[in-house]
């Protein structure tokens, strides 16, 4: 048997330059279909462990998906503003137990600055669990430039307790954009949660309004004049959420939209179901056209191999063990492919994982293959060893035929 | 040897047969059975007072103020106590309420599809919040489902004092 594998790795590394491109084409087409798995897992998970506890989000009128994904994922342009005087008539609707505005648009080293008030890390719940804080408290609503930071900014940038930090207006991209002039004091740090909630840097109301108003002491009593990103709402009743939702579209002054976290998303998901679906099947392709790649090449060598296979059956080879030996040779150039593919992949996914996570807000994380990786790729190998088969038949067929001898003219 | 495997696989079994027919039954209600007879009498009232308006105009203020009225009337509508406290089983569609894609969200069941998403809601006491169990289903926006729990009242404690339904739910299928 170890015989045969090493004959087998022989006649290959005899053939190696066409032998490698093969290996290339397989790897570079498996790395496709896991990249698109893994991604579809990744998105998956970071859109499942969201925020819970709010039922309903409120934004100016417009589409329900946006003002989800930019107040609750960060993600996509922002929606227009509404208005605080709004926030005295929705503590009216009966049901409503807090409500906890935002305002976004700010960024630390492209983290989002959120504008919330004390009360959000005590109303917010992520993955049913409520927040706490790894060291330090809430910033006070009271005071200025304060900041609370989420478990993987702080871990990125290594911030400490007490640290002065600067935030930029906007992406932070482009000329004199720093809020230079007013530097931030941290005064807590967010358990991580696996939620947007890690990613992002929260003050006070207050300072964000301060900091885009340029007068230095806003009075609080203003604040009903600013202008928020949505409004958070919990309830006293879940139940009553269609209620509260009714009113708070029915309040005429203001042009409101209240959504359900759940339903959204879920219509979200249904959206993208579809192109993950199609993505998923164009890699698919990629990887059955590489497996006829690997069958059609070898069929192509086998017309150039009668002589290393009449040789084969020269010193003893049954023409049954030549059939196995093709088939060892395909296995062989599908499984380097694979795992050239999956190394590849991870390098890959390594370089860029920092940028998904700042850009779109998903995690990718290398790592092990997930169990829809394995079955993939033994599925990839099943297919590849029984396309094998034909090539094999092929050799079979010439090891009976074949003779050492030049054919006579 | 063989003994212990034989008394294994029995117990086993019967745990198993045990989870198939639990000694709690839960009775199969309908949403009807949910509300009130004598609030059902009433709504049924208004709707036929209201065909007298079929003439009238959707821009009509009269039919603005009419339609607020009966939608603060839904809102507040009484659950009935009769299954209160009782195991029921039950089928509705799935209002999901937290952004959250897990097994452990808790959602509410309607009476029927496109409830609240695309259509006006249904009355107050034709929806029930679900506490899913441990380890619970899966669910999407719209999907059906067969849920069994305990019913119960959640009240509030304030001078509104509106109840609602809300099921502790010991087992959550998918509708066939």
């Amino acid at each position: 048997m170890r015989y045969w594998i090493w004959l087998a790795l022989q006649s290959a590394i005899s053939r190696k330059g066409a032998l490698l491109i093969i290996v290339f084409s397989t790897a570079i087409s498996v790395a496709l279909l896991l990249a698109v798995l893994k991604i579809r897992d990744d998105t998956k998970t970071s859109f499942t462990n969201a925020i819970s506890g709010v039922d309903l989000i409120v934004g100016s009128k417009g589409s329900p998906t946006e003002l989800i994904l930019y107040s609750v994922f960060h993600i996509g342009r922002p929606t227009s503003l509404i208005s605080g005087k709004s926030i005295p008539e929705i503590q009216k609707i009966n049901q409503v137990k807090w409500i906890v505005p935002i305002q976004l648009g700010d960024t630390y080293r492209s983290y989002p600055v959120v504008g919330t008030n004390s009360y959000f890390f005590d109303s917010i719940k992520a993955q049913n669990r409520s927040l706490t804080f790894t060291s330090g408290q809430a910033f006070s609503d009271q005071k200025d430039h304060e900041l609370v930071l989420g478990a993987n900014v702080a871990k990125q940038y290594k911030h400490r307790i007490a640290d002065r930090i600067t935030l930029s207006h906007g992406t932070g991209k482009g000329p004199a954009q720093d809020h230079a002039d007013s530097p931030f004091v941290i005064t807590g740090i967010l358990a991580a949660t696996g939620t947007p909630i890690d990613n992002s840097v929260f003050i006070s109301i207050q300072s964000f309004n301060n900091l885009h108003d340029g007068s230095k002491n806003l009075q609080f009593a203003q604040l009903d004049s600013a202008q928020y990103t949505a409004f958070l709402i919990g309830l006293q009743q879940r139940s009553a959420v269609f209620s509260v939702r009714r009113q708070i579209d029915a309040l005429k002054s203001f042009s409101l939209m209240a959504i359900m976290p759940g339903v959204a998303l879920d219509e979200l998901w249904q959206t993208m179901e579809i192109a993950e679906n199609a993505l998923i099947l164009v890699s698919l392709g990629v990887v059955l056209t590489s497996i006829f790649g690997i069958i059609s090449a070898l069929m192509v060598s086998l017309e150039a191999r009668g002589r290393e296979i009449a040789t084969l059956r020269a010193i003893g080879a049954r023409p049954s063990q030549i059939f196995f030996f093709i088939i060892w040779e395909t296995f062989m150039i599908s499984l380097s492919g694979i795992v050239f593919g999956w190394v590849f992949l991870q390098i890959t996914l390594l370089g860029f994982s920092e940028w998904f996570m700042k850009e779109w807000g998903i995690l990718i994380q290398s790592g092990l293959p997930s169990q829809n990786d394995v079955l993939a790729i033994l599925s990839i190998l099943a297919t590849a060893l029984l396309c094998s088969t034909l090539p094999a038949i092929k050799a079979y067929r010439l090891a009976l035929h074949e003779g050492l001898n030049p054919p006579s003219i | 040897m063989k003994k212990l495997i034989v008394l294994g696989l029995s117990i086993f079994l019967s745990g198993f047969l045990a989870q198939n027919s639990p000694a709690q039954t839960y009775k199969e209600i309908f949403w009807e059975e949910l509300m009130p007879s004598d609030w059902a009498k009433q709504i049924e009232k208004d709707f036929t007072k209201m065909k007298q308006f079929e003439s009238m105009e959707d821009s009509d203020p009269k039919t603005d103020s009419l339609y607020s009225k009966l939608r603060k009337q839904w809102d507040e509508a009484p659950i009935s106590k009769k299954y209160i406290g009782k195991p029921i089983r039950i089928a509705g569609y799935v209002v999901p309420l937290d952004a959250d894609r897990s097994k452990t969200r808790e959602f509410l069941i309607v009476p029927y599809f496109g409830a609240c998403i695309h259509t006006p809601p249904p009355p107050a006491n034709q929806i029930i919040l679900v506490i899913p169990p441990a380890g619970g289903l899966k669910v999407r926006s719209m999907d059906p489902v067969w849920v069994e729990g305990i019913l119960t009242e959640s009240r509030l404690n304030n001078d509104m004092g509106v109840s609602a339904y809300q099921l502790n739910a010991a087992k959550i299928a998918p509708y066939k």
